[in-house]
């Protein structure tokens, strides 16, 4: 039974909607800049990618949630009626609340008193509980939220596809959000790795990565409810996988193993030969570890390298959101026949001896997306087009 | 929900009466209040040096799992996954990184713990469970969701063995929330050498199924741990977003 | 020397909460990180954060890092080095 991508919403630091947010991707836009939403307090400001504009009907919610809201809403644009639709509401995110929460308990160490309102203003922590708001407003029949780090996006695209598999459910709606936090900035400068000039995934010089917060939406149904969209589907999500690195809590497994079983197994799942792969849209978050353990990962995987790029640069780390986010991009990217830049890179680093590509226009049936999140927790999703 | 069967090769839990496993109950000691307080010697032969590291949701989580793996002749290998559920997240452990943070010198270790990931890959790393592995933080009936993802990678030959994990933790706001519990089962498709039991999922009983109290999930899976460990046959009813079910236990 | 190389050990082994470890069996010349007391890289960032937090010392770059954990030695001696300098 095929999985299609019927929808897709985004909203993120270059751009409100999926069109914004491509054209930026495909222009190799420098998204960066230092961080403005609040004072992380380290000596150095730091360089991230900074959603500027949430549309105003979302704004009296928590960061995260608002972001969720504004890309669910525009893939569900394809699907206005769906009241006879087993709708499955699929959310990943790190921070969910946090943004909130941390303040309210910054206020609440000055304020003692306050501990009468914790139970209500902790409430919004949980990721269940964005899960459980965005179901209520979609209109969908369950929701289900996980949380691995950043390889959290592609493991929700692969739950999806397995309940509408399944018939568990007739559509199912993945959400990946993630917004800027003073626990995420200071957590990842605690641990050296954010880099002080911006991410430069695959480059020379790169020395760490840059947050960045935003959402991405798919809307992934069965054949029978593409009739009652509005538009041919985008793609179809034709092969999952994931693995464990058992190596490290924060570093990846330098030859890739883990990463490498991941790409094999979505690969098998397809029933794709590497070579039918047209695109990779990898993890590259830019730290030196990384980016090395990917590309020798996938050069164990495939004979000749077909053209990668990294997003990074130009939507920010987003964590949990980037899978579905970058997901969304790629598969514009499949069905604009254009393989992105990379922004941020320009020396090759010998150690890798490769480069990701320039922006060239080529004929593109299938992409990998590939992310991989601490803990070596790692996952790859391959989109096929619908016709080629 | 179609019909999915496992076999259970090893259990265990970790709830306010005791340590759960093969050998029976075991009360907890005088110094000890609960499972938050459990003693690496009680569910690991060899010494850990980083168990005391641990937060309390991991070593819920790694104590549970690590109990449940310990009479296992094989645990570890390329196509062992690990599914669990952590229905109440990391709000203690975002906590505590919040007090580092803002006494000044933010922890990069409390940091890294903040995410539930951290758990499954402390026994990851462990055990060396190198197949697909998932955390489910939410949703209607997560420890069921969880379960059920299991089987799935099973039959899909994702995996051929999982450590399914669920951790309900007491939340450090809510005085009057579930006390702290960690249930663990190693499941495999086919049955082993270590096979203790079978289990399966499916939208119709096995068998005659007893008037059932409406229990909260973690008492639901408690019955099922309990089960295994007095070697009684047992059918429940799961019921959340999607599905209606029943899970079905018959010993060996 | 000796008595701060007791006290680190003993602060090295409550920062990092490392059960199963007595301060009278860590050889104050094995390495600290990866053999010996098999420390990670987390770990060395705790323990820069501890060195900062209770001494007042900051190790500057990995290269004299590797120097500073190279044994317990290593570290009180440096630890009283720059103590003095920062006093």
């Amino acid at each position: 039974m095929s999985v299609f991508v019927a929808g897709m919403g985004a909203i993120s630091s270059p751009g409100t909607g999926v069109a914004e947010s491509f054209s930026a991707v495909i222009s190799g836009y420098d998204g960066i800049s230092p961080l403005s939403l609040f004072d992380s307090r380290l000596k150095s400001v730091p360089l991230c990618t900074q959603v500027c504009s949430i549309p105003e009907k979302y704004r009296k919610y928590y960061r995260s949630l608002a972001l969720a809201m504004s890309a669910a809403d525009e893939a569900l644009t394809v699907l206005p009626e769906r009241k006879d639709i087993r709708l499955g509401i699929l959310v990943a995110t790190t921070v969910a609340g946090i943004s909130h929460t941390e303040k309210f308990y910054e206020d609440l160490r000055k304020d003692p008193s306050l501990i009468s309102r914790s139970a209500d203003e902790f409430s919004v922590h949980e990721p269940t509980v964005l899960a459980g708001e965005l179901c209520r407003h979609t209109g969908g029949c369950g929701f289900h939220t996980l949380s691995t780090a950043c390889s959290t996006g592609l493991h929700i695209i692969g739950m999806g596809k397995r309940y509408i598999e399944q018939g568990t459910y007739d559509a199912c709606l993945v959400v990946g959000t993630d917004a800027l936090s003073l626990l995420t900035v200071r957590g990842f400068a605690s641990l050296m790795l954010l880099d002080p000039n911006g991410c430069r995934p695959f480059d020379k010089r790169r020395a760490g990565i840059s947050l960045g917060e935003g959402a991405g939406a798919m809307l992934l149904t069965a054949e029978n409810v593409l009739s009652r969209c509005t538009r041919k589907p985008f793609a179809i999500v034709s092969g999952w996988g994931a693995s464990a690195d058992c190596y490290h809590m924060t570093a990846p497994h330098p030859e890739g193993m883990g990463a490498r079983s991941a790409v094999k197994a979505a690969l098998d799942e397809a029933r794709t030969e590497p070579e039918q792969i047209d695109l990779i849209a990898a993890h590259g978050t830019g730290t030196p570890d990384n980016d090395k353990a990917e590309i020798k990962a996938m050069q164990s995987v495939f004979k000749s390298l077909p053209p990668f790029c990294s997003m990074k640069r130009t939507l920010g780390h987003t964590l949990a959101a980037s899978g579905i986010l970058e997901s969304v991009m790629a598969v514009n990217a499949m069905c604009e026949q254009t393989v992105p830049p990379t922004a941020g890179f320009e020396i090759q680093d010998e150690e890798i001896g490769v480069s990701p590509s320039k922006a060239i226009k080529r004929n593109i049936c299938s992409v990998l997306k590939t992310s991989f999140g601490f803990g070596g927790n790692n996952a790859a999703v391959i989109f096929s087009r619908t016709a080629c | 929900m179609s019909r999915k069967r496992m076999y259970v090769n090893g259990f265990s839990a970790l709830h306010k009466s005791g340590i759960f496993t093969a050998e029976g109950l075991k009360a907890w000691e005088r110094d000890q209040n609960g499972p938050a307080d459990v003693k690496r010697d009680q569910v690991l032969s060899s010494p850990y040096p980083s168990f005391g590291k641990l937060n309390i949701p991991d070593k819920l989580a790694f104590s549970s799992g690590a109990s449940a793996l310990s009479k296992v002749s094989e645990p570890g290998g390329d196509k062992t996954g690990i599914c669990m559920c952590i229905p109440q997240g990391s709000l203690s452990t975002d906590l505590f990184y919040m007090d580092s943070l803002n006494k000044g010198f933010p922890s990069p270790a409390y940091f890294s713990a903040t995410l539930p990931s951290s758990t499954i890959a402390d026994l990851a790393i462990y055990f060396k469970l190198k197949g697909p592995d998932r955390i489910i933080c939410g949703g209607d009936a997560p420890a069921f969701s969880a379960l059920d993802t299991a089987a799935y990678w099973l039959t899909k030959k994702k995996a051929d063995k999982i450590l399914w994990i669920s951790v309900w933790e007491k939340s450090p706001i809510n005085k009057s929330s579930e006390s702290d519990c960690a249930a663990s089962m190693f499941l495999s498709l086919e049955p082993d050498q270590d096979t203790i039991a079978e289990i399966i999922l499916d939208h119709e009983p096995s068998g005659p199924v007893p008037d059932q109290v409406e229990l909260n999930e973690q008492d639901l899976f408690m019955e099922v741990i309990g089960a295994l460990m007095n070697k009684e046959q047992k059918i429940i009813s799961i019921s959340g977003s999607g599905f209606r079910g029943y899970i079905s236990l018959q010993h060996k | 020397m000796e008595k701060l190389m007791d006290e680190l050990c003993r602060k090295i082994i409550s920062t990092l909460k490392l059960s199963d470890v007595k301060p009278e069996e860590v050889d104050v010349d094995a390495p600290l990180i990866g053999a010996g007391l098999g420390l990670d890289s987390i770990d060395t960032l705790e323990l820069l954060v501890m060195l900062e937090k209770d001494y007042g010392v900051t190790v500057p770059d990995v290269n004299a890092g590797r120097k500073v954990f190279s044994s317990l030695r290593a570290l009180a001696q440096y630890v009283q080095e720059n103590r003095q300098k920062e006093q």
